[in-house]
């Protein structure tokens, strides 16, 4: 038997041929035994299956179900807004594009598109000006800032200057507001200390901003058995440093 | 007579728009927290999904179960149906999902199950003995068909309980089975023969 007529038998069976459509294949089965065979089959197959439409009744009920959604606290899904892509996609486009061409020119030192006779040379600094030396050696050969504390009596007050220049001159340390000054003696002005008074009593707190230095000073939390001040250590960068409040 | 058949076809035409579009409006008020709107809707098609779902699945507590979770999956993602679609078309389409899943969790169990109980189905479905009763046989019949169906592959009884049980429209079976219509006629002729093939003994005997 064609697979053709087959076909046609089954569709025959289930009433899905109408008009010549269906003329055409009565006259198949009257031609070909074995569709015609088949196509009984099919239409004892359609017959049974009708009986299996009586089913049990449900028992289903809305208590139930209310129960799942509400009991459970199950709530409908935000939809996503439709300018959610609009918006995003050409944003992460030009964000993946930027970040390609950073990438790209990481290696050259001109920024892009500047004037010739603005560029800016972006340069490694020399050895000269970074040596690759231990900070400590570098903490004796440099001018060594100069640390000078007190036990604090009262309240701490902490002031940063530099010797060097002293534009702005920062209090002296006082015994009964007892402080802790921070001096370095590098060439550099202290116009850039800014310092902000919280208040003006001895009771208050002065805090001073450390000036742009090549050295940092980082207080630590244990004491000089000497003095009773908190210890102090220059270094002259912070990357090794662990830093935490 | 003619207009009184095209003005039936109307009436039905616009009830079921209005069915539609109030389908519509019940799944937008749930959307923004209208529970009751959501229970309208289960009232209203949970025995046209436990239909479907009791020809799926063997048991009526498992069909049960079927139906509630398909109902709470719809209800969470109320969100993403889509208003051109049918809620009913989406719900089944939930159902059949569910199916399939539960089938492919479930086909090592039902496969223990059966060899178990193997002995007492055959002697009561291929029994040898001549039964009086024409009505027994028919019940026999019956129990032999659905045992057949509950047999086929999952993808297979869909098709065959969307369109020869529950009579959906082949563009209705495609929306639900998401596929063309021409392939979801061409999923029914294929189910039907497997069928076929599993109940041509039963089949032959038939006059």
């Amino acid at each position: 038997m064609k697979r053709k007529n087959e076909d046609l038998a089954t569709q025959l069976a289930f009433g899905e041929l109408s008009g010549e459509a269906k003329t055409a294949a009565e006259r198949t089965m009257n031609e070909d035994t074995s569709a015609k065979a088949l196509h009984a089959e099919m239409a004892a197959m359609r017959e049974d299956l009708q009986a299996l439409k009586e089913i049990p009744e449900h028992q289903l009920s809305t208590e139930r179900l209310r129960t799942r959604i509400l009991a459970e606290g199950l709530k409908p899904a935000k939809a996503r807004t439709p300018w959610f892509g609009v918006v995003w996609g050409p944003a992460s486009a030009f964000c993946l594009a930027f970040a390609v061409y950073l990438l790209a020119h990481r290696g050259e030192g001109v920024l892009p598109n500047a004037p010739s006779g603005s560029s800016l040379d972006i340069q490694a600094p020399s050895s000269a000006e970074k040596p690759s030396l231990p900070s400590e050696a570098i903490a004796k050969n440099r001018s060594a800032p100069v640390i000078s504390s007190t036990m604090p009596a009262k309240a701490s007050k902490v002031a940063v200057s530099a010797d060097s220049s002293r534009q702005n001159p920062v209090p002296e340390p006082t015994r009964d507001a007892g402080s802790l000054m921070v001096a370095s003696k590098a060439n550099k002005p202290v116009g850039a200390l800014v310092a902000a008074k919280t208040s003006a009593n001895s009771a208050g707190q002065e805090i001073a901003l450390v000036p742009p230095s090549d050295a940092l000073v980082l207080v630590g939390a244990d004491q000089d058995e000497d003095t009773g001040a908190q210890r102090a250590t220059e270094v002259t960068d912070s990357h090794n440093e662990l830093i935490s409040g | 007579m003619i207009s009184a058949q095209s003005a039936v076809t109307m009436k039905s035409t616009a009830v079921k728009h209005l069915d539609q579009d109030n389908d519509l409006a019940l799944v937008r008020r749930a959307r923004e927290g209208d529970f009751g709107a959501f229970e309208t809707l289960f009232e209203r098609y949970r025995t046209m999904v436990y239909r479907f779902a009791y020809q799926m699945v063997p048991r009526r507590d498992d069909a049960e179960d079927l139906v509630q979770e398909a109902f709470v999956r719809a209800y969470q993602n109320l969100a993403k149906y889509r208003d051109e679609a049918k809620f009913t078309t989406w719900l089944l389409r939930i159902v059949t999902n569910l199916c399939t899943d539960q089938a492919r969790m479930s086909n090592r169990r039902t496969a223990l199950e059966q060899q178990e109980a193997a002995g007492a189905l055959d002697w009561m479905t291929i029994g040898t003995l001549e039964d009086p009763v024409e009505n027994l046989e028919e019940n026999r019949r019956k129990i032999a068909l659905r045992k057949a169906l509950n047999a086929l592959p999952s993808h297979h009884r869909t098709v065959i309980v969307l369109r020869d049980l529950e009579e959906k429209e082949y563009p209705e079976i495609a929306q639900i089975l998401g596929c063309t219509v021409g392939g979801a006629k061409l999923r029914v002729l294929r189910a039907r023969r497997a069928l076929r093939d599993r109940i041509a003994p039963l089949l032959e005997g038939r006059p």
